[in-house]
């Protein structure tokens, strides 16, 4: 049978052999351990020898010739045997390839150096130490208007907490003294309010006229057609939103919830403890009963395969003028209604008042987000990108439904569940949402 | 509770260990008869004979490599390497057999060996009595390094290590042998991996360990006389080390000063700041100090000595320049 | 406080002196020469197919020192290796495909995968493993019997290692320790007359290894490394003096690696009359005739154990680099502690999971 005789790489580093000269020729009987040639590495002049019984039928690699290590050098078989073609057409390619490689390579080579030597255009740097950065990054202040006093004029940390207290007092504005009282008295932030006055001036009317508008965005008035440049907030929401909204196939489940019993239970509980425990509380706790006991919907999807959560952590999102936020209540399962509750009502404040820590709003293993109170029926919210599925809640309604044999009037919340295929399938998604409602049906049972 | 000498309390831990198991042994240079150079292993002969406590040639190769062999065929070896500044010549055997042999053997094998061994300035006995290299064996994947500054977590760490199937580097330091300190008479251990916070506060950090972990806790005094708050941390362990303590720390005060007592070059330190730059580089409010030994041989003169070791005053500085004053 | 239990058993069996045996055991000794020969062969093919990669120290020609002195001890006793350590592997039996898959860096290799061809090592048979480092199992080794004489065991080491390594400290530093101590190990040289390129007669300051025995006060000889049954028969001297207690041997064996030092070796350090002269005294050959004229063996059993032992290889190449899988990457931080495992922020415990 033909076999074929491979230029052996003798030497770790050994790429390329040239052959020095053949030992057997063509026609001879050749056993195992016979020395076939000598090659040549960057090293040493070496033997090949045979691992092969037969006849030499046929050099494919004529001595001076410099070839890849693993190129086929020869072949041995029966005298008389014939030579395959793919063979001897390899052997041929394999001189003509040996150089081939190298030009693509340098071309490559080119293409990066060419993109590298393109410098980085230095812009005006501010020197801010990281703490600094993000701290200004959660409060929203540009660092541009902050002074800094550390070494070398950094600003630091307590440098843009002193920009912050400072804005927050009236930036400056000119009012009237009476303006000023007014303002104080209702509770009328100055540097919201337009002044009508001469120069622009904030009187007595002007803040009484904030005071009783609705709740109008702060910030200075925009002019139509202005482009406003995106906050700090703004921009990631919609990267975000859009992200998720992209990169998440996505399918919603919907299904009505009686909460007759929760209402009731709602109010026996506030009417009993300080503190008051919103319906959100009890949908938090349902779905972190349901995370617990269904562990392929407490996931998420990572580079590399589906990460299963051990912890269950939930969102409340919040909404702030600038946006949006999702405190986290962490370990839910193990919290009472009335611990998640207290805890939940601190981050909602603590969002408005934009003093939550990294900690506090990520790692959620899903978001809960509650429209109800706007008098919206029913809502399909966006899964936040890291999570695997989102509850919209919907307002409660006093609704006709036909049950045990007749017509009765009951209290009912719409949920809607947004789930991400890749991790949740229809099935157990179905399951989720079940098991959610099922919790709120049975709400004692979400107390402990 | 009972107030002893760190190394009564290395004596008492290998004492307490060799009653318990009778695969534990200790081996080295006048560990016997003479009870150790820095009396560590004083009185354990006249306990324990001869066979358990060995007298080795000087012979830093054998004694490490005897100690892997005899830890892969069941014992428990406490070999003593009696200067650190001699690992040079163990380096093979420690860090190429004992650190790797379980690995390259499939996880097949463990090596529960313990080397013992003590380092650090102050005597002036100068470059070849006085270094501290830890950071070459934290380098090498495989083995444990661990260098305690009290009594109490000598013993605790000791009688751990002796416990644990991973080869570890004992570093003890010369100048803490007669500290005392209290040490309870019933049994504990100290876990591995887990540092010790010396100091609460909150305005800058300083992470330490070995003899400059009380060089810290000294100038966290200090600083505390100027109403500055810091942190200190003895780090206790350095592989495996608590990183999560550093960075809670950190994440608190935005302010780290790192101190060691070894050359500056390539001193671990530079490592426990790249893990904390990792984890927690927008905590930073100021840039990460290192007050380390100079970057020259540890000279014999004492005024020498004193000026290429790092002082309390040192720390201070550091820790006050992380605040952004002189 | 843990007590150490006597347990009373009967006296562990001994390796048979030479005189007592069978044919069959002999046979097996040919064997298994046979297999490590046709082993290095397909290593020596492989390397130079880039299938095998790395390096790898081929023990073709040393068979009869490896096969000799490990059947002379028994299965409660150790044995530590060198960088060219196939042969002592397999002399202890470690199985054909299991070696050639930890070559091929394979996940069913007997280090799955990490250690390869220099730092093979079958802890189940009590090899403590080969290492890339001259000389640095020595005191390892040394270690072992250390650890033989405090449990009381009769149990002993082989330690063996190639005449290069008798310059190294660690030799010195270990032979004075076992013989000052008086250590159960049995210090196996194989002289193949070569370090790597510089012969033992350029590095050497004297003309033996065994010589040195004089300085640890130990017994030294020199033993012919290509007759399988002498140095048997050595070993089971030494093993059973280390046993009684009376300690270490020094044993010289002379021997020659017919292939270079590593695959890019081409030997022009040695002359082509010195290697015919050793090809002449192929071990395997000489003791084929010793066994043909005993009657023990016919040329028709000898060609039917080569097919037998081609056979084996072929399954063992075939297994290694056709059916076996190459480790997960995933794995690649698994086995550097006891207990830690590698997080992303530094070493973190491993939790028990209690079953």
């Amino acid at each position: 049978m033909i076999q074929k005789v491979i230029l052996p790489k003798l030497g770790e580093t050994v790429e390329v052999s040239t052959i020095d000269r053949w030992i057997k020729n063509e026609g001879d009987t050749v056993t195992t351990g016979d020395i076939l040639c000598e090659i040549t590495t960057d090293k040493a002049t070496l033997e090949v020898e045979s691992y092969y019984r037969g006849t030499l039928l046929k050099i494919l690699a004529p001595p001076g010739k410099e070839l890849p290590v693993g190129s086929v050098i020869a072949v041995i078989g029966e005298k008389g045997e014939a030579i395959p073609e793919d063979i001897l057409a390899q052997a041929g390619g394999q001189a003509a390839t040996a150089g081939k490689e190298a030009p693509a390579e340098k071309a490559a080579a080119a293409a990066v150096a060419v993109a590298e030597a393109a410098p980085a255009v230095a812009a005006g740097r501010i020197f801010a130490s990281p703490r600094a950065r993000r701290l200004a990054a959660e409060l929203l202040i540009r660092l541009e208007h902050v002074k800094g006093t550390g070494p070398g004029g950094r600003i630091v940390e307590a440098d843009v907490e002193a920009a912050a207290k400072a804005g927050r007092s009236a930036r400056a504005v000119r009012a009237s003294p009476l303006a000023r009282k007014v303002a104080e008295r209702e509770g009328v932030d100055l540097a919201a309010v337009r002044g009508a006055g001469p120069g622009g001036k904030v009187m007595k009317e002007d803040v009484l006229r904030a005071a009783r508008a609705p709740a109008a965005p702060a910030g200075p008035p925009v002019k139509p057609g202005e482009i406003v440049p995106l906050t700090a907030m703004r921009r990631i929401v919609a990267a975000r939103m859009a992200e998720s909204k992209r990169a998440i196939p996505c399918y919603y489940l919907d299904m009505d919830a009686d909460v007759t019993r929760l209402v009731a239970l709602r109010s026996e509980l506030n009417a009993k403890g300080d503190g008051r425990i919103s319906f959100n509380d009890f949908v938090v706790k349902a779905c972190a009963a349901a995370l617990r006991a269904m562990p392929a919907v407490n996931s998420r999807w990572v580079e590399g395969g589906i990460q299963r959560r051990g912890e269950v952590h939930v969102g409340v999102a919040v909404g702030l003028e600038e946006g949006l936020i999702v405190p986290v209540v962490r370990d839910v399962d193990r919290k009472s209604l009335r611990q998640v509750s207290a805890e939940s009502a601190d981050l909602a404040e603590r969002a408005r008042s934009k003093k939550l820590l990294p900690d506090e709003y990520q790692g959620g293993c899903m978001t809960v987000s509650n429209l109800g109170m706007f008098g919206v029926r029913s809502f399909i919210a966006v899964v936040n990108p890291g999570e695997s599925t989102i509850l919209g809640l919907g307002a409660i309604e006093d609704r006709v439904v036909f049950r045990e044999g007749g017509i009765q009037v009951r209290k009912i919340m719409s949920l809607m569940l947004s789930a991400d295929h890749r991790l949740v399938d229809g099935a157990v998604g179905a399951q989720f949402l079940k098991m959610i409602r099922e919790g709120l049906e049975a709400p004692e049972g979400l107390v402990e | 509770m009972p107030v002893i000498m760190y190394r009564e309390a290395i004596r008492d831990a290998l004492a307490e260990e060799m009653r318990r198991d009778p695969r534990v042994f200790v081996m080295g240079e006048d560990v016997a008869i003479y009870g150790g150079a820095y009396s560590a292993t004083q009185g354990l002969v006249q306990e324990f004979g001869e066979t358990r406590v060995r007298d080795t040639a000087i012979s830093e190769m054998a004694i490490t490599g005897a100690a892997v062999g005899a830890a892969m065929a069941g014992m428990r070896p406490v070999a003593e390497i009696m200067y650190v500044d001699f690992m040079t010549l163990a380096m093979d055997q420690f860090v190429n057999q004992a650190a790797k042999n379980r690995y390259m053997f499939g996880g097949k094998t463990t090596v529960p060996m313990v080397l013992r061994t003590e380092g650090g300035a102050g005597r002036c006995i100068a470059a070849h009595h006085s270094q501290s290299l830890e950071a070459w064996f934290v380098h090498a994947p495989g083995i444990f390094v661990v260098m305690p500054a009290t009594p109490y977590d000598a013993k605790g760490l000791l009688k751990t290590c002796i416990r644990d199937d991973n080869p570890i580097l004992f570093i003890e330091h010369k100048m803490l042998y007669n500290n005392k300190g209290e040490v309870p008479s019933e049994e504990y251990l100290i876990p591995l991996g887990k540092a010790a916070v010396r100091r609460e506060g909150d305005d800058v950090t300083i992470a330490s360990y070995s003899r400059m972990a009380l060089r810290a806790e000294e100038a966290g005094k200090k600083l505390a006389e100027e109403g500055i708050s810091a942190e200190v941390i003895d780090l206790r362990c350095l592989k495996p080390l608590d990183i999560d303590c550093i960075l809670d720390s950190v994440k608190k005060t935005g302010r780290l000063v790192l101190a060691s007592e070894a050359y500056k070059d390539g001193n671990f330190v530079c490592d426990v700041a790249m893990k904390v730059m990792e984890s927690a580089f927008d905590y930073l409010d100021a840039p990460i100090e290192r007050v380390c030994a100079a970057n020259c041989p540890v000279p014999m003169s004492p005024v020498l000595e004193d000026e290429a070791i790092p002082r309390t005053d040192k720390i201070v500085a550091a820790a006050r320049r992380t605040l952004g004053k002189a | 406080m843990q007590k150490v239990r006597e347990v009373k058993r009967k006296k562990p069996e001994a390796a048979p002196a030479n005189g007592d045996l069978t044919a069959e055991f002999k046979i097996g000794l040919l064997r298994r020469m046979m297999e490590i020969r046709a082993f290095e062969d397909k290593v020596f093919e492989l390397l130079g197919r880039n299938i095998l990669q790395g390096a790898s120290h081929v023990y073709a020609g040393q068979e009869a020192v490896a096969v000799g002195a490990c059947s002379a001890i028994t299965d409660r006793d150790y044995v530590t290796s060198t960088h060219r350590g196939h042969g002592h592997c397999l002399a202890l039996g470690a199985d054909l495909k299991l070696m050639m898959a930890e070559l091929c860096g394979k996940a069913t290799g007997y280090c799955k995968g990490r250690g390869g061809s220099m730092h093979i090592a079958d802890v189940s048979k009590r090899n403590l493993g080969a290492t890339g480092i001259v000389g640095g199992n020595i005191p390892v080794g040394t270690g072992a019997g250390l650890a033989c004489k405090l449990q009381n065991k009769d149990s002993v080491v082989l330690c063996f290692f190639g005449d290069g390594a008798s310059n190294e400290g660690t030799f010195h530093e270990s032979l004075n320790m076992a013989g000052k101590w008086v250590l159960p190990v049995v210090y196996i040289c194989e002289n193949n007359l070569y370090g790597m390129s510089v012969a033992f007669s350029r590095a050497c300051a004297i003309g033996d290894v065994c010589a040195r025995a004089a300085g640890y006060a130990m017994p030294g000889l020199k033993v012919d490394g290509q007759k399988v049954l002498e140095v048997r028969a050595a070993v089971l001297e030494a093993a059973e003096r280390a046993r009684q207690g009376k300690g270490p041997t020094l044993i010289e064996a002379m021997t020659y690696r017919y292939r270079g030092h590593s695959r890019s070796d081409p030997r022009v350090y040695r002359t082509k009359e010195e290697e015919a002269y050793w090809h002449d005294r192929d071990p395997i050959v000489l003791f084929k005739a010793d066994l043909v004229n005993e009657g023990v063996l016919t040329e028709e059993a000898f060609a039917a154990l080569q097919g037998e032992v081609d056979k084996a290889i072929a399954a063992a190449e075939k297994f290694a680099v056709e059916e076996s899988p190459y480790p997960n990457p995933s794995e690649v931080m698994d086995d550097v502690y006891v207990g830690w495992v590698e997080g992303p922020k530094g070493l973190v415990r491993i939790e028990e999971k209690k079953g």
